[in-house]
């Protein structure tokens, strides 16, 4: 407990909550950089289309968010999936 | 081994460094919150518009295409940061960072609703009363209504903000803007509320490779334990917002708020000891000898961050605001005409970034005889638009022969600083 004085001030979060955390973030970082660079060089208005749609704006909001989402979701799978083997085989001792 | 965590329940104090640190909050906060609504020339200063592709930071609009500018401002930031550490320590930690920042406000709020630490510390245990009860809803209230707030005032910098209140007000914002408000203030509420001290422990990397920008004469918090005259009054422990001991030496959690030392001279001036048991100081001065301030680290920090700096500013100087795009048409590789010369089609895509409308000549260089056919001689562009024109080049038969490299030159007819040139290949047989 968290005595009135301070002194008996323990606290860590979980490894699992530890890592939970450290994957999300770290991922939101990578996949933020990654879309910023991605959609520098590819305007999601022009794809199949050499003119630019009418519509173009709401396109390109939908597809930066989708697109935000989709790097977030793969960079969680490859940080989990590294952070998984890193702890099992720290486990198992391999 | 791992115990759960437990709240800090940071003891509030008052002082040099607590001013400073509320200075900062009204600087950097009055620059998030206010900036959006600065105009110039007619139109928001500082707008990230995503769905249009351009990026205005007051006279300088930015197009995708200079991107790499966006990098290099980012690198020239992070230099800065390792400058700044090699110098000052955790500085950014301690003042700077939205982190601190925000948790900075929110503590401020949960202080109005729910009372000093130990209040908050007896409402915590304590039962479930009406009066708790209506704390902590107040606490909520607070904290939701101002994280929204944050939210509204960060998709302000990306949608026109003069706008966006009664536009999502009457609907007519779409879904995206809604999403980015929420998503931006549920992490607000969730960095600077809950998780506070943890993200610097656990999830921030600077926190932990700081370390490395460090030397013997890096500004840092330290207790003169030589001195031997604590009290052991604990309040230094109990301002903690990390909830560390300083006197234990220094540790990574340390964000170097410096709430300690404010926690810590009062207490020495009641004593009558000289303040600064707990200070600022170097591990030089700590091990009895003279800070310096030039030394190879700083300096070399300091060279490389001019040079940065300088590149910066001569790119952005001599950055010329337009750029083409050179596509052949795809339907017909070349065109024999009835006196015996070839043309070829090409559309160039013509992307005016100034803020003034400019009127384009397109002329070829490096193919001998060609001409230039279009439907006008001078291609009208509005300010910070993109138009596609379509121009013939010609050449006469005795020059036309296979595939030859040459570059088609856009120059803008009033203003001849605005030229930019482009490769292109023209085929004859």
């Amino acid at each position: 407990m968290n005595s009135v004085d301070g002194r008996e001030r323990l606290r860590d979060w979980s490894p699992v909550r530890q890592t939970i955390m450290v994957v999300a973030w770290c991922s939101f970082v990578a996949a933020s950089v990654e879309t910023m660079g991605f959609f520098a060089y590819l305007d999601p208005a022009t794809v199949g289309c050499t003119q630019l749609p009418p519509e173009a704006p709401a396109i390109r909001h939908a597809a930066y968010a989708i697109g935000f989402f989709f790097f977030w979701m793969s960079t969680v799978v490859a940080a989990s999936l590294t952070a998984y083997l890193l702890c099992s085989s720290r486990r198992t001792g391999h | 081994m791992y115990a759960a965590h437990e709240k800090v329940y940071p003891r509030e104090v008052s002082g040099r460094f607590a001013t400073l640190r509320w200075v900062a909050v009204f600087v950097l906060l009055g620059l998030f919150y206010g900036l959006p609504w600065v105009q110039w020339d007619g139109r928001q200063a500082v707008l990230f518009d995503l769905p249009e592709r351009k990026f205005y930071i007051f006279a300088l609009t930015f197009f995708p295409q200079d991107f790499y500018l966006l990098t290099w401002l980012l690198i020239i930031a992070a230099l800065t940061l390792f400058f700044v550490t090699a110098l000052g320590g955790r500085l950014w930690c301690g003042y700077a960072c939205p982190q601190t920042v925000w948790t900075e406000v929110f503590v401020w709020m949960e202080r109005i609703a729910e009372g000093n630490w130990t209040h908050r510390i007896k409402l915590d245990r304590g039962g479930l009363t009406a009066q708790k009860l209506r704390r902590k809803v107040l606490k909520q209230v607070m904290w939701i209504s101002f994280s929204l707030f944050t939210g509204f005032a960060f998709v302000g910098f990306f949608v026109p903000v003069r706008n966006l209140l009664p536009s999502l007000l009457a609907g007519g914002v779409g879904f995206w803007a809604w999403f980015w408000i929420l998503f931006y203030g549920f992490a607000t509420y969730g960095n600077a509320g809950f998780m506070r001290e943890q993200v610097c422990k656990y999830m921030c990397p600077y926190a932990r490779f700081q370390s490395a920008m460090f030397d013997r004469d890096t500004l840092l918090i330290s207790y003169d334990a030589a001195r031997g005259d604590c009290i052991d009054c604990m309040i230094c422990v109990q301002a903690c917002p990390t909830g560390i001991d300083i006197r234990k030496g220094l540790q990574y959690e340390c964000i170097a708020c410096a709430a300690c030392i404010d926690a810590c001279d009062p207490v020495m001036d009641k004593i009558g000891h000289p303040r600064g048991l707990v200070r600022y100081s170097t591990q030089a001065e700590m091990d009895g000898r003279k800070s310096r301030f030039l030394r190879p680290r700083v300096i070399m920090y300091g060279a490389l961050l001019s040079l940065l700096i300088g590149g910066f500013a001569v790119a952005l100087s001599l950055r010329v605001p337009v750029t083409v795009d050179v596509l052949r048409d795809r339907n017909t590789l070349y065109r024999e005409l009835p006196d015996g010369s070839v043309e070829d089609v090409y559309s160039i895509r013509i992307i005016n970034k100034d803020q003034s409308p400019h009127d384009f000549r397109v002329t070829t260089t490096g193919l001998a005889g060609a001409s230039v056919d279009s439907d006008m001689t001078l291609h009208p562009v509005p300010a910070e638009a993109v138009r596609t024109v379509v121009v013939r080049v010609r050449v006469p038969p005795d020059h036309a022969h296979g595939g030859q490299d040459f570059q088609v030159l856009v120059q803008a007819a009033d203003a001849p600083r605005i030229a930019v040139r482009s490769r292109a290949r023209f085929f004859a047989d």
